[in-house]
């Protein structure tokens, strides 16, 4: 007699050349019920092949393979066969975190940090984190990703643009419609989490290097990536992005994203911002309710708060402070968001002035600003 | 905290299994046979840059603290176009490893 197949256990393919890690993995992921490992793969190439054919529901990957590099085992895996992937790398500082976000951009769904000599997490908090982020990856709906399959067809990845070419940005053809036009806005405020960085990438790249407001972005991510997040935007959209620093100042024009370990908080109408600890009982650090109460505080009805993708609920009180002091705020909608949590909370909160879809978030930005 | 000061062999955390952490130590032994050849050529260095990514993270999950460090030093220097100058120091770790 055949054992019922369990629905609510989700399926996981391991990659990595490490037997050691390898072994460790399989090890804490079927630590918990509702997770099992059903393969396992040495390389990149292996991956592509066992991905296909046993359909799990998510993988964990390290990049750093033999064969073929964890980038291009992401891009033939979400051109041929669409799957949650979970990438770890050791890699969080420097110029090598930028591996990982390359990882994201092909069309991984999250990065958690690979441990490490400098590492003080336990074995056991790094296996929780482990199921914890692969519970959430299990979930997502993903879809082909087009750089997978311009590949796959022989075809030329669009290289990066350079700072000061010729841009193309959003048109603003997309009408505010019942939204007012906010001249008077100084900051936009983005929150986001699981399927950010691809989504932050999507609005960034069609805002103008000449914006007349500062953006500030909060977007949940594992110790030590953000100064790879903002390096690897930097290099991929129209204004600078650079990491927030105590007592200093949101600029017009500059993306600032929020450091690790730390609530970024706005102090005044000068935008300058501060970095505060946060309650040990923070779950998700930096906090976007936190940085939105803030801006909302702070600048009132001069301000847009956008709520991107994510897991959970950060965001959503914070966006319905500002929505309350007379800000305009947006929603990413269910159909294009990774995760449709944090978005769903806001507008269950009242907290979405409009739900958008991701394609729309930076033309209605700038009609909302007048940009047209 | 736990990989900071654990001793060699010791599992930071000591969460697994007796027999899961057994069968860690004995891989952990393999890959370091696998690996160790390579590191002694030094003749292909993103070889060598390879093996000393995964045997950081795979030392660190055995609680072999030192040799973590080491292959992770050896890695940084190779991945900044360096020369390996511990790379001798981590062999010598490597070798005096029980072998599987």
């Amino acid at each position: 007699m055949t054992a019922p197949v369990r629905t609510d256990v989700a399926t996981v393919v391991v990659v990595d050349d490490s037997p050691v890690q390898r072994r460790f993995l399989r090890a804490a992921v079927e630590a918990a019920s509702d997770l099992t490992v059903v393969g396992e793969a040495r390389n990149g190439k292996e991956a592509v092949a066992l991905v296909a054919r046993l359909r799990p529901s998510a993988v964990l990957m390290d990049l750093d393979l033999p064969v073929m590099s964890g980038i291009e085992a992401i891009e033939r895996i979400m051109a041929s066969s669409p799957t949650p992937i979970l990438v770890y790398s050791a890699h969080v500082g420097g110029p090598e975190s930028a591996n990982a976000l390359e990882a994201l951009a092909a069309g991984a769904v999250d990065v958690i940090a690979k441990p490490g000599p400098d590492d003080t997490t336990s074995l056991d908090d790094y296996a929780d984190q482990v199921r914890k982020k692969l519970r959430v990856a299990a979930r997502v709906r993903v879809i082909t990703h087009p750089r997978g399959r311009l590949r796959s067809r022989g075809l030329a990845v669009p290289s990066q643009p350079v700072r000061g070419a010729t841009q193309v940005v959003a048109t603003p053809t997309a009408s505010p419609d019942d939204l007012t036009v906010r001249p008077d806005v100084k900051l936009v405020v983005i929150g986001a989490s699981t399927g950010g960085p691809q989504a932050l990438h999507t609005v960034l790249k069609a805002l103008p290097l000449d914006l007349p407001q500062a953006v500030l972005v909060v977007q949940h991510m594992a110790e030590g990536f953000i100064p790879g997040l903002a390096s690897w935007l930097d290099q991929l959209v129209p204004m600078p992005v650079v990491v927030g620093v105590d007592g200093g100042r949101l600029v017009p024009g500059t993306v600032t994203i929020a450091p690790s370990g730390y609530n970024l908080i706005v102090q005044d109408e000068r935008l300058r911002v501060a970095c505060v600890l946060p309650e040990p009982n923070q779950f998700h650090v930096p906090g976007i309710d936190a940085c939105m109460r803030s801006v909302a505080d702070v600048l009132g009805p001069d301000a847009i708060g956008v709520l991107l993708t994510g897991m959970g609920r950060d965001g959503a009180a914070g966006l319905r402070s500002m929505r309350d002091r007379g800000a305009t705020t947006l929603g990413q909608d269910e159909a294009t968001s990774t995760v449709y949590g944090m978005p769903q909370a806001a507008f269950a909160l009242d907290a979405v002035d409009r739900q958008v879809g991701l394609d729309d978030v930076a033309p209605v930005l700038l009609a909302l600003l007048g940009r047209s | 905290m736990v990989s900071e000061q654990a001793a060699p062999g010791a599992l930071p955390g000591r969460v697994l299994s007796e027999e899961v952490q057994r069968g860690l130590r004995e891989a952990f032994a393999r890959e370091v046979a696998a690996r160790l050849p390579h590191l002694r050529r030094a003749d292909d260095w993103e070889l060598v840059r390879h093996d000393a990514h995964s045997l950081a993270s795979s030392a660190w999950v055995v609680g072999e603290h030192a040799i973590s460090v080491l292959a992770r030093s050896v890695e940084d220097q190779l991945g900044d176009g360096r020369s390996p100058e511990g790379l001798t120091d981590l062999v010598a770790a490597l070798e005096a490893v029980p072998a599987p």
